[in-house]
């Protein structure tokens, strides 16, 4: 199957080749914008907190539960600190986790990949433990922000900024978990429901290492790499069997149900067990766009994400294809 | 909060509150070239290098800097004796209104010190941090390809 690049897997999104798609109803439900759209940003100034550096985790988690309750976590800044700009949200105490070296890691512990909360996503995407089955982190360095983004945000802090964010969905696709400690405990959850608790924080992400004739792949469609947040992104995972049929496949979008990151199981599962290739990609990608149903807000409607998502998961399937039909290692993401 | 810094190659104390922007702290301590611009991490007007990581400084608190190595655009060259890559941008003719032209020069000095051999596509890429509004990408991307070919230690 060959790889049709984004623009061309667009093609039939342009408002010459589909005016339907462009053609926004009043009455259509999808149509409704977001009251945070750009028109609309003012920004305040940053509230007045005192900020407390804790010198060790343990030193952070009992601060947290004492006088410090109620305090908001800063790690790398980039959610952090423009919500409070764009918001003018009250904030009295912070805690800066920044300097918490101890949560600075990516290691591989048997047959699990541990990441600490506070590795930035720059450290993720060059960080030679991850071989070409991870170039859905690699695919970050292209579509996470700007340099300078990459450089300040962490795992933690995009995980418990958003459940819209992009690790979220790429952990979603490796069924990883997010552990979250306090001063009571520690508890591990999947990435998307974190609901986390006032004293609690993200230490670490884990995740099953990929094994066998395996590859992912990250896509992201907007016009401009800012905060990321309301594109349009797609993650896919693609293990095949020697004889090229599927062994298994794991598929996640953004906003799969209104706004919420979610897995695609029905599409999955038509294309679990036949041969990769074109015909039964297209069955799958039928089921997907049966299976979602996106919100619409001003950066596009509901329709539109829908045939994006679509292409793009398309896209990421032969990317997959491609790199497991090459020779393995020496692949290059 | 007393926070050390170390910036173009001297040591400071700045005696900062807690909400306390390096931007705001960097300005303070005269560092005039350190733009504020959308103030949210967008634009890059504000990029300085803080251990050798290029930042956006209006998203990052002074307290957040404490103990590091900071790089501003004074700390590249002065006008007398300008850098390889100011004397590249002012040879391509880059700046115009010239309000981006501090943090740009940042980012082209941290892509400079990461990449041994520039690429166009590599720096059209990086620059989407940058918003230039008098649009000077071409020339800016030539100045940071013809600063390249000097040597590198100079830059």
């Amino acid at each position: 199957m060959s790889s049709p690049t984004i623009c061309e897997n667009l093609q039939n999104c342009s408002p010459e080749a589909n005016p339907d798609l462009w053609n926004h109803s009043v009455s259509d439900k999808t149509q409704i914008c977001e009251v945070d759209s750009p028109q609309g940003v003012r920004l305040h100034e940053l509230p007045e907190f005192d900020v407390y550096v804790p010198s060790s985790l343990g030193e952070a988690l009992t601060y947290l539960s004492g006088e410090g309750r109620g305090s908001r976590l800063l790690a790398g800044g980039t959610s952090l600190v423009p919500e409070m700009r764009k918001t003018g949200i009250r904030v009295r105490k912070v805690v800066d986790l920044s300097g918490l070296s101890d949560l600075h890691y990516i290691r591989r512990t048997q047959n699990t990949i541990r990441i600490g909360g506070l590795t930035t996503i720059r450290e993720l995407t060059e960080a030679k433990i991850f071989d070409d089955r991870y170039c859905c982190f690699k695919e970050l360095e292209r579509s996470f922000g700007f340099v300078t983004t990459r450089n300040m945000a962490t795992v933690g802090g995009n995980l418990a900024a958003s459940a819209e964010g992009d690790l979220a969905e790429i952990l979603l696709v490796l069924e990883g978990r997010a552990v979250i400690r306090s001063a009571k405990g520690e508890r591990a959850v999947g990435p998307t429901n974190l609901g986390l608790a006032d004293g609690e924080l993200i230490v670490e992400v884990q995740f099953a290492d990929l094994k066998g004739l395996v590859s992912t792949w990250f896509n992201k469609f907007e016009k401009r790499n800012e905060d990321g947040k309301g594109g349009i992104a797609t993650t896919t995972l693609l293990k095949l069997k020697n004889d090229r049929s599927v062994e298994d496949v794991r598929i996640a979008v953004s906003r799969a149900r209104w706004k919420e990151t979610g897995r695609v199981r029905r599409a999955e599962s038509e294309l679990r067990g036949k041969i990769a290739n074109a015909e039964n990609v297209g069955r799958a990608l039928d089921k997907l766009e049966s299976e979602i149903d996106p919100a619409g807000d001003y950066r596009g409607s509901s329709r539109f994400r829908k045939e994006v998502t679509k292409a793009m998961v398309r896209e990421g399937l032969a990317k997959c294809l491609e790199k497991l039909d090459r020779e393995r290692g020496e692949s290059q993401c | 909060m007393l926070v050390r810094l170390r910036v173009n190659g001297r040591d400071f104390r700045v005696d900062a509150k807690g909400n306390e922007r390096l931007l705001d702290s960097l300005r303070r301590l005269g560092m005039k070239s350190v733009k504020e611009g959308c103030s949210v991490g967008d634009c890059g007007s504000c990029n300085v290098i803080v251990d050798g990581r290029l930042v956006n400084s209006c998203m990052m608190l002074a307290i957040q800097a404490r103990g590091s190595e900071v790089t501003t655009c004074e700390g590249l060259g002065s006008l007398e004796s300008l850098q390889p890559l100011q004397k590249a941008f002012v040879d391509a003719g880059v700046p115009q209104c010239g309000y981006c032209i501090p943090g740009v020069l940042m980012t082209a000095k941290y892509y400079l010190d990461n990449h041994s051999r520039p690429r166009v596509e590599e720096i059209r890429d990086i620059l989407e941090g940058n918003i230039c509004r008098c649009g000077a990408y071409t020339k800016i991307t030539q100045a940071i390809l013809a600063a390249s070919n000097q040597p590198k230690r100079r830059l």
